[in-house]
């Protein structure tokens, strides 16, 4: 049973942008203003639950799979630590051996009680703390990467929104907020970036040869290919500039136009994985925060598909 | 707040900013006809064999170990953390006598490659070097 969450009094129900069917419950009231009903949109609590898991699951594939270097620092010796400055605020001890493996422990297990939406506040929080510890530790030898900004405020986002069963569709804005927040630090990260180019590159970054810099460095067959093609590569960089300040209309357009943006944000990084072999994983991630996830129902699907060849079977 | 954060970050901060530094990913302007660098470690081992260290190998990214060059250049000693940490990963091989942080340079025409390409060692560590 799902336990109505506490929320803003006022709006009637049945206004619901983020789409999903109309007649359902709404587990907290409706913010009053239309600036409040952006921020607070009333999403189905499935929809969070089902962002929720996908967030927590993405921690085992990070740990093993997509960054395994961050376990490698155990072995590397102290003095290629190089603190950034939340390691030294806080101040957090040079990591040891024990200290790597211990956290990374402690996060396999933690993501994977979170991701089931177990004390979704208490684990939620924990496993923030743990993942931020691991980021000082992965990013504090020599190379700070970018890709993870927008999951951070996922993982910070989603412990505030509470219990959520998958399926559920109860409609709730602490949910509809946690999904929000996500989505803007998504855009921020895609907008900053083209301040961050003029800042340190200049109008002069557009016809650049920073594009072929990176093919040259990590590129694909793909890549090579592109590099090849006359004036491709400084295309290429007028348009991420253009895209990236445009960004931030995904947020004001409507429901169905935002999502086919989205779809074509995932086609976007998959070419920028097909040119040089990198993907921003986690933000990735992140980014499903703007899809209707509670749609997805494997586990339901799994049911369904094991139900119907047995009724095939039948005389 | 965070926002906010991540606003001052991008305007004024710098990668020890982290999570609110600026997002600079390839974001300075590379010279069309500029050279494109590229960044190994290289070593030789106690039975004389010189072979590349990849990240795996001792634990560093190729990134990492580009971004403490300066590091290194102000005291190459250190480079001897770098075989340190080779030899906890690979306790049973032969130990590094020598770490070298090998650069080559892929000239660039007009944005392309010329195919002019030039290799150095800009640092290196021979074991038993005064620290």
């Amino acid at each position: 049973m799902s336990r109505p969450v506490a929320g803003r009094p006022g709006a009637p129900p049945g206004d619901h942008p983020d789409g999903g069917t109309r007649a359902t419950p709404v587990a907290s009231g409706g913010a009053t203003d239309r600036g409040g009903r952006w921020l607070f949109p009333a999403v189905p609590l499935g929809r969070l639950a089902a962002f929720r898991t996908l967030a927590y699951l993405y921690i085992p594939l990070d740990l093993l799979l997509f960054t395994p270097w961050t376990l490698w620092h155990k072995d590397v010796p102290g003095d290629l630590y190089r603190p950034l400055l939340a390691g030294r605020i806080l101040p957090l001890p040079v990591p040891t051996e024990s200290l790597v493996l211990g956290v990374f422990a402690a996060l396999l297990v933690m993501s994977v009680v979170a991701a089931a939406g177990r004390a979704p506040r208490a684990v939620g929080w924990l496993v923030f703390g743990l993942y931020v510890e691991w980021m000082l530790i992965a990013m504090s030898y020599g190379k700070v990467d970018h890709d993870r900004f927008a999951y951070l405020v996922a993982l910070a986002a989603l412990p505030t929104a509470g219990a959520a069963r998958w399926g559920d569709a109860t409609r709730s804005e602490r949910a509809g907020w946690a999904l929000r927040v996500t989505q803007v630090a998504v855009i921020a990260t895609y907008f900053l970036a083209a301040f961050a180019k003029l800042r340190f590159g200049g109008l002069a970054w557009l016809n650049s040869a920073t594009l072929t810099w990176a093919v040259m460095r990590r590129g694909t067959v793909f890549g090579d290919w592109l590099m090849d093609l006359p004036g491709a590569m400084v295309a290429m960089q007028w348009f991420i500039l253009a895209f990236e300040l445009g960004s931030p209309l995904v947020l004001v357009v409507s429901e169905r136009v935002r999502r086919r943006i989205v779809g074509c944000l995932y086609g976007f990084h998959a070419g920028v994985y097909a040119m040089v072999t990198i993907a921003f994983w986690p933000h990735l991630v992140a980014l499903a925060a703007f899809l209707p996830l509670e749609r997805v129902r494997p586990i339901d699907a799994a049911r369904a598909a094991r139900a119907r060849p047995a009724r095939v079977a039948g005389p | 707040m965070a926002g906010l954060a991540l606003l001052a970050g991008t305007l004024w901060g710098t990668n020890d900013h982290f999570p609110f530094g600026p997002f600079t990913m390839y974001a300075t302007a590379r010279r069309t006809d500029g050279y494109v660098r590229q960044t190994r470690v290289e070593a030789v081992d106690a039975d004389g064999r010189r072979f590349t260290v990849d990240d795996a190998a001792t634990g560093l990214r190729r990134a990492e170990i580009e971004g403490q060059i300066a590091g290194f250049r102000d005291e190459p000693h250190r480079l001897a953390s770098v075989a340190d940490a080779y030899e906890r990963r690979h306790p049973d091989a032969p130990t590094l006598v020598r770490v070298d942080i090998v650069q080559r340079r892929y000239d660039l025409e007009d944005g392309q490659p010329s195919g002019e390409v030039t290799k150095d060692i800009v640092l290196s560590w021979t074991a038993g070097d005064a620290p």
